[in-house]
């Protein structure tokens, strides 16, 4: 009986059912795209990245899931208590049969979302070390180049170089042209530092833009900025907005400028200002060396009225004379020593004057050589009869031909 | 004088010989030295400071290839 029952009837699985009110859900327009208001609690971010929490409000809750991929996105990181209102869809988690909200945006209530961002980050960095007065450095007095990371058609970039030419013509300007707001700004400032701090052609980054809403600003207050900023080797100066602006890249940077015009300011100095404090300095070295040397006139004066000091006057006369009759003397015996010597080189002369072989030409004796020989003749063996012999007497040669040979007397 | 000498670095010493100057303890000899090193780098900020025009760049970054363009022509237009 029961069984014919059950024969006409359909049977479902429990899946089945899961999956059947999932569908049912998910089709709904209402429930596929939802904005609830309350407040998170029992907040778990799983290793996997994916997050779970409760939405309650005072009677009731319903539980959450936030994917990665979305919670990634998200500027803030939610907290337990917080009063939030989720963009997403309801659907059914099959395995548990439980449905839940899933959500694929938070908003912040009260504070607002960024405002929220940029407290919690600020929080963060700032106990990180990233603000500390401490490690700011100072600028440099004259840079030899100045590098700037704004919007290449922004008036920020018009406004810094305006002012820096007006104050100093002889320093270079490099720009590293990046976006300043959207969602690609904040890398493409972050490539500017770090271009300049690989390059190294600049001794001072100037970091911008001119002023904006919040989301306009925003760039300027992501992390990857602020950390740029802490860890350039370079100095950076943050010019972002106006006055009343004050972002994490200004938190980060060695010196805020309230805005882009002042911190051309604070980059280039105002070359007539350094040239006549240079002037100043230059003629203060030379009076304080006159008026050393005023002193010193003055303390030798008095000095060479004292006895001491004419004490030291005699010794030096003394000295001189003596050194006179020592010179005479030198120059005395130097003579005496030439003297002695002459006799002896007039002697060498002579000896070598009798030596020379044209003194033994001018007494009548000749030397011969073989017709076209360098060798002079020293005996009959060289000759053989019929050889041209040229004779060599102190005036002349005379060429003769050899007749006959007589070897010995 | 040393090129590579920083601005800063001959402003400092700059100061510190005015001091030295002024305070008088320093031999003949070590005036004279202080002094004319005194006048050198006077000269030389002097001289860093009028150095040549800067000049105006603009960095084309192309797939991380960088080029240097000229600034100056880009802001008059």
């Amino acid at each position: 009986m029961q069984k014919k029952l059950l024969e006409n009837i359909r049977i479902f699985t429990v899946t089945e059912v899961n999956i059947y009110i999932r569908q049912l859900m998910e089709r709904d327009l209402f429930l596929s795209h939802i904005y609830i208001k309350g407040e998170i609690s029992n907040l778990k971010i799983h290793s996997s990245g994916h997050v779970y929490f409760s939405l309650k409000d005072r009677e009731s809750r319903i539980k959450c899931v936030m994917f990665k991929s979305n919670f990634s996105k998200l500027k803030f990181i939610p907290e337990e208590g917080m009063q939030v209102v989720i963009r997403g869809y309801l659907s059914v988690f099959e395995r548990d049969g439980q449905y839940q909200l899933y959500a694929e945006g938070i908003i912040a209530e009260g504070a607002g979302e960024l405002y929220k961002a940029y407290e919690q980050l600020k929080d963060r960095l700032g106990k990180e070390g990233l603000f500390d007065k401490k490690r700011k450095r100072s600028l440099p007095i004259l840079p030899k180049a100045v590098g700037i990371v704004t919007s290449a058609t922004g008036a920020a970039l018009r406004d810094i170089v305006s002012i820096g030419k007006r104050r100093n013509t002889n320093i270079d300007i490099y720009l590293y042209p990046a976006l300043v707001q959207g969602e690609k700004a904040a890398a493409e400032i972050v490539e500017g530092i770090n271009y300049f701090n690989e390059f190294k052609k600049v001794d001072v980054i100037i970091v911008g833009r001119g002023g904006g809403s919040i989301e306009e600003l925003w760039s300027f207050n992501e992390e990857i900025v602020g950390r740029a900023i802490f860890e350039s080797g370079i100095p950076v100066v943050s010019a972002v907005g106006h006055e009343t602006d004050f972002t994490i890249a200004d938190f980060a940077a060695d010196v805020r400028a309230a805005t882009p015009s002042a911190a051309a300011e604070l980059v280039f100095p105002d070359k007539q200002q350094l040239a006549s404090y240079i002037n100043k300095v230059q003629s203060h070295i030379y009076s304080s060396m006159l008026v050393y040397i005023g002193d010193k006139k003055i303390a030798l004066s008095k000095l060479t009225g004292k006895s001491s000091f004419r004490y030291t006057e005699t010794k030096i006369l003394n000295y001189r004379q003596s050194l006179e009759g020592m010179k005479e003397d030198l120059d005395k015996a130097m003579k005496s020593l030439l003297e002695k010597h002459q006799n002896s080189i007039f002697m060498c002369n002579e000896k070598l004057n009798i030596l020379n072989p044209a003194s033994y030409l001018n007494r009548g004796y000749a030397y011969i050589k073989k017709e076209n020989t360098r060798e002079f003749v020293n005996t009959v063996k060289m000759i053989n009869s019929g050889d041209i012999l040229n004779v060599y007497l102190k005036d002349g040669k005379v060429s003769a031909v050899a007749t006959s040979i007589c070897e010995g007397d | 004088m040393n090129k590579e000498l920083s601005f800063e670095k001959a402003m400092e010493r700059l100061e510190e010989i005015v001091e030295c100057l002024e305070n008088g303890k320093l031999s003949l000899e070590e005036a004279l030295e202080t002094y004319s090193e005194g006048i050198k780098l006077s000269q030389y900020c002097n001289m860093r400071l009028e150095e040549a025009e800067g000049k105006m760049v603009k960095i084309i970054n192309e797939n991380n290839i960088y080029k240097e363009i000229d600034l100056d022509n880009e802001l008059k237009e």
